[in-house]
């Protein structure tokens, strides 16, 4: 019994099920193994019969496609928010130049280096999970919304949402980025969303179809999608959904599925209202919020936003949380794999133990999450209102953000 | 939008600064209480009674009917005929055969590493078992009942434990004519200590975890529910020990040494019983009592953190079998002596009662201390002292990581803006946990490369010399190195303090993480290390007595000398310290720490034993990190002296 848990959806044992099977000659959604979809299982056979070198290769591949795409971002968003910095400065309030963004000429690089050193992100290269896949089409759709390509980057929305089906819910920051990025052209907003909207539901339907042609049967969907969505595998991972439906009577089973379900998208629509003006930032969000209430978490999961998150280096300073954030992560992935030891293999602890590592695990990212919104929010009152604390009768004020 | 965290700068600074002005008392209380709350779990009203938590399992309810005592002496004089391997194989053949159960052997060969002389050594055995078949069961469950076999008179020091070989065959004769076994029951008699054990059980689960190699067993039963090993050096004893401690500190369920209890101080036996074969008395005088229970308690602590079984219950733990040793006691100071009859007796009692189980035993506790033979200490009372050590350490994080957030030392409580105004400077936190990850890596091979370097010397001389080497070159190299990263010239820079705090976040969480595995070894490390590593302060110009004084606490805390300290313990509270005078004492410390080393490093490919991986890979490097930032006011003392210079 080797410790997977970290890497539900692992090449290892879930794609050579599906090779072994489709080379007997049987589809592989027929059994209760294979939850990948058609295109991934394909791409793999295709790699494992005309690559020269092993399939692990393309992992490391995929890690430096990745790690070249983040340093593009840094310096595009950068260069991004520095101009609209200069355009608004007029508005802002008097002495607020110690929390200007300035350019950074190393940011590229330390982005790529914390990217590359994550323990996370090493985890999943090294442990082959498909979720690689997944964010490397969150972070090429981000590069290409922010290079102003739609038709690439709402490609890459498409193809990280037909791979893991949460992603869906970024089309929203992929589209305020575009309109963000031509804000110059001033375009009419409707015709603008419709030309995005268009261009994504072609990509995705142009993904199923090839799946459906590729494999010969819509069954793929309901073993993908309808695994992620109706989450029959209790098998523990990462994330909150394995304990609470272990527990729950099944009678109440369904009506829970639908609100940890509805839980994952519900935020986006505060936070699409809140942070409207920080659209890349809202995908950051995004990949947080999918990365903790998503039903079957990887490591791989948080690597992705814990790579972006220095864009937003000139917030660090306005966070207040980020050392119990990281002591939490730190812990939990250090306890996490003991618990699992001593739960599945040494049978002297039980589940409660490996899932207080799992929520340790969750309150981390919400911990961070939480937190650099906030300091995002501060800091833009902060520009407008002057970076001096207001004083009630002698006392500091309490700044409430509503 | 409301915002959780909201932004009550002021109120929470100052709370925060007064738990960096204060933390340093508060720890300090937290850690004495801690010790001092351990200690008095000893006590038997802060802790809880023996009692039997799985009721099926009916202790002492069957009417134990062996009567092979007389046999089972002849059998045990036999053995004393007996003088090569072969010999004692085709004998425990030839009885078991003669019982009419189903008897297998199973060769195995082990290479010894680090072996006292500069070839390898390798050990051959021959593991014997028989298998008597349930009348009203499936075969698949099986309660093991096992037994070391030693040769007399082969130069070994290891005490005979014949008559307990003799003892589980004529139990074997016995329990083939009883007709309500349910669970099939496995007679094995293993050789070569633990590397039979460990042959057999890798085997018999089909696991593969150790360098060992074995032929496959030609027969086999269910799964293991629950195991009985037996030693017995002499056909007489006066007390039981029982033995509950497994490979890294693991334990079976308590219910398993109740049970055990309970039949062996039943009115049918009235052995005295308990770990160690001691614990039994209960002094008039509760000052005397309440100390022997401290004894007590500390004695089976130091053999969990030891992590090394004593016998080859420890193997079968690992595997989910509820096991332990019933060893008897010859000499034990108790007037009333007990015989092979006794012992029968209670060994079909406790056999019978755990035949009665109808699911794996899982109702009491896996983590457990005993203080004496009637009490036990469970996970749920000892967590909170152990949590009221390890917090100081994180007290001392939290403050570090304030005071480097604050414009100066002095502390300006009133904040005036939503951000911090210092940026805290992490740039040697990479390097230097690189560094120490890497020598721990480097510590953990350094035996292997003793012995590949030095062929000339015997192989556990040579694994010494290269682990002490590679040990210092680490201790001089990872300050060396860390601080060529502080590139910034300025004395009171925060980094070294940030290093600091960081390393007390590393080793709080590894430290919690080893004590869920083997508490014992997590506290033993835990009320060592928790307080020299809060007295380091990170101030530049320090006054040399007090950094003197950090530095022998820091030394103190190392691994090595924390593991002379944990020999010194276990040989003072096992009374195997012999000699009288302070300096001959300080040396046999001193071997038995080269002894446990060598152990540990061999066990690591014989068994499976992972506390030589703990101690390199996870709490020496912890430890580096600790002493790199001890040496930072070195450094900058030598820069102000420079700078003077060159004024």
């Amino acid at each position: 019994m080797s410790p997977t848990w970290p890497l539900r959806f692992s090449v290892a044992f879930v794609v050579e099920e599906a090779l072994a099977l489709l080379s007997k000659g049987i589809s592989p959604y027929d059994g209760d193994v294979v939850h990948e979809t058609p295109l991934v299982i394909l791409l793999f056979r295709a790699a494992s019969r005309y690559l020269p070198f092993s399939v692990g290769y393309l992992f490391l591949l995929l890690d430096v496609c990745v790690a070249w795409a983040l340093r593009e971002i840094a310096v595009v968003h950068q260069k991004l928010v520095v101009k609209r910095q200069k355009s608004e400065k007029a508005k802002y309030a008097e002495g607020v130049d110690c929390v200007l963004v300035l350019e950074d000429i190393e940011l590229p690089d330390l982005m790529v280096f914390l990217y590359l050193i994550n323990p996370f992100s090493i985890a999943t290269c090294v442990g082959q999970s498909t979720t690689l896949l997944s964010t490397t089409s969150v972070v090429l759709s981000l590069l290409w919304a922010l290079k102003g390509s739609v038709l690439l980057s709402t490609l890459f929305v498409a193809l990280a949402s037909y791979l893991s089906f949460y992603p869906i819910m970024l089309i929203v920051p992929i589209t305020m980025i575009h309109y963000d990025v031509s804000w110059e052209s001033r375009k009419p907003r409707i015709s603008f969303i419709l030309k995005i909207s268009l261009s994504f539901i072609m990509w995705g339907v142009m993904l199923l179809w090839l799946s459906y042609t590729a494999v010969g049967s819509w069954q793929f969907v309901n073993a993908v999608y309808g695994f992620i969505l109706s989450v029959p595998d209790h098998l523990p991972n990462l994330g909150l959904f394995w304990y609470f439906f272990m527990l729950v009577f099944n009678h109440f089973r369904e009506f829970f599925l639908w609100t940890f379900q509805i839980n994952v998208f519900i935020y986006c629509i505060p936070l699409a209202l809140r942070l409207r003006d920080h659209p890349a930032f809202m995908l950051y969000a995004f990949c947080f919020l999918i990365s903790i209430f998503k039903s079957f978490p990887t490591v791989g999961d948080v690597a992705l936003p814990l790579a972006l998150l220095p864009l937003w280096s000139h917030l660090f300073k306005y966070m207040r949380y980020t050392f119990l954030a990281s002591c939490m992560l730190l812990a939990a992935t250090i306890i996490g794999p003991i618990f699992w030891y001593m739960w599945i293999i040494a049978g002297n602890v039980n589940a409660n133990f490996f899932f207080a590592a799992t929520v340790l695990h969750s309150l981390g990212q919400i911990l961070l999450l939480n937190d650099s919104i906030g300091s995002l929010l501060r800091r833009d009152y902060d520009l407008l209102h002057g970076i001096r604390i207001p004083q009630i009768d002698g006392k500091l004020g309490v700044v409430r953000l509503r | 939008m409301g915002i959780v965290s909201g932004m009550e700068t002021a109120k929470r600074q100052r709370l925060l600064q007064a738990l960096a002005k204060h933390e340093w008392w508060i720890g300090l209380v937290m850690f004495v209480f801690g010790v001092a709350f351990f200690i008095a779990l000893a006590h038997d009203s802060l802790n809880a009674r023996v009692y039997v938590d799985e009721n099926a399992l009916m202790p002492g309810i069957a009417s134990e009917s062996f009567r092979g005592g007389s046999e089972a002496q002849t059998l045990g004089n036999q053995w004393e005929q007996l003088n090569t391997r072969d010999q004692a194989v085709s004998w425990l053949t030839d009885r078991l055969t003669s019982i009419g159960v189903e008897v297998y052997t199973q060769n195995f060969t082990a290479v010894f590493p680090f072996s006292g002389s500069q070839q390898q050594q390798t050990v051959h055995g021959t593991n014997v078992y028989g298998i008597l078949r349930a009348p009203r069961g499936a075969s698949v469950e099986s309660i093991v009942l096992s037994s070391p076999y030693r040769l007399l008179g082969d130069g070994s020091d290891v005490q005979p434990s014949h008559y307990g070989v003799a003892l589980l065959l004529s139990v074997a004769k016995h329990f083939r004519y009883l007709n309500y076994w349910s669970k099939d029951l496995i007679f094995l008699f293993y050789s070569e200590e633990l590397v039979g054990m460990q042959a057999w059980t890798e085997a018999y689960t089909g696991t593969k975890l150790t360098n060992i190699q074995f032929s496959q067993l030609p027969g086999r039963s269910g799964n293991i529910d629950s195991a009985i090993n037996i030693e017995m050096p002499s056909p007489h004893f006066t007390a039981i020990d029982l033995d509950t401690a497994g490979i890294n500190g693991m334990l079976p369920n308590y219910d398993v040494y109740s049970l055990s209890w309970k039949v062996a101080t039943s009115s049918k036996h009235n052995v005295p019983t308990g770990p160690f074969g001691e614990g039994v008395h209960h002094f008039a005088d509760p000052i005397a009592h309440f100390r022997q229970n401290v004894y007590l308690m500390l004695r089976t602590a130091s053999v969990q953190a030891a992590g090394l079984p004593s016998s080859g219950h420890g193997l079968l733990v690992r595997h989910r079998a509820e096991a332990l040793t019933v060893r008897a006691l010859p000499d034990a100071p108790y007037h009333k002596r007990y015989g092979l009859q006794d012992m029968g007796n209670i060994l079909s009692g406790i056999v019978r009662s755990l035949n009665n189980l109808l699911e794996h035993l899982h109702h009491s506790f896996y983590f457990y201390i005993l203080p004496n033979s009637t009490h036990y200490v469970s996970v749920s009372l000892y967590t909170p002292p152990l949590a009221l050590i390890i917090l100081g350490s994180v007290l001392k994080a939290i403050s570090l990581w304030v005071v480097t957030g604050l414009k100066n030392e002095s502390g300006d409580s009133q904040a005036k803006f939503a951000f911090g105004e210092v940026q805290r400077n992490v740039q040697l936190v990479l390097p230097a946990f690189l560094c120490s990850q890497l020598s721990g890596v480097a510590v953990y091979v350094a035996p292997h490369i003793g012995v590949w370097l030095m062929p000339s010397v015997s192989q556990a001389v040579a694994a010494l010399i290269g682990l002490t080497l590679t040990a210092v070159v680490c201790i001089v190299l990872v300050p060396l190195i860390v601080m060529k990263f502080d590139n910034s010239n300025d004395c009171h820079n925060t980094q070294w303090a940030i290093l600091h705090c960081f390393a007390l976040v590393a080793n709080t969480i590894t430290l919690t993480g080893l004590s869920m595995m083997n508490f014992s070894l997590g506290l033993l490390f835990s009320i060592i290390t928790v307080v020299p590593t809060r007295i380091l302060r990170q101030r530049p110009n320090q006054h040399f007595l007090s950094w003197f004084l950090q530095l022998v606490f820091i030394v103190m805390a190392s691994p090595p000398v924390v593991l002379w300290f944990g020999c010194l313990v276990y040989l003072l509270l096992n009374g195997q310290l012999a000699s009288v005078s302070l300096a001959s004492q300080l040396v046999e410390t001193t071997v038995t720490l080269q002894n446990a080393i060598l152990a540990a490093l061999r066990h690591q490919y014989l068994t499976g034993m992972w506390v030589y991986a703990a101690v390199t890979l996870v709490l020496w490097p912890n430890w580096l990190l600790f002493w790199t930032t001890l040496w930072r006011p070195v450094v900058c003392t030598a820069d102000v002296t420079r700078e003077k210079k060159e004024q």
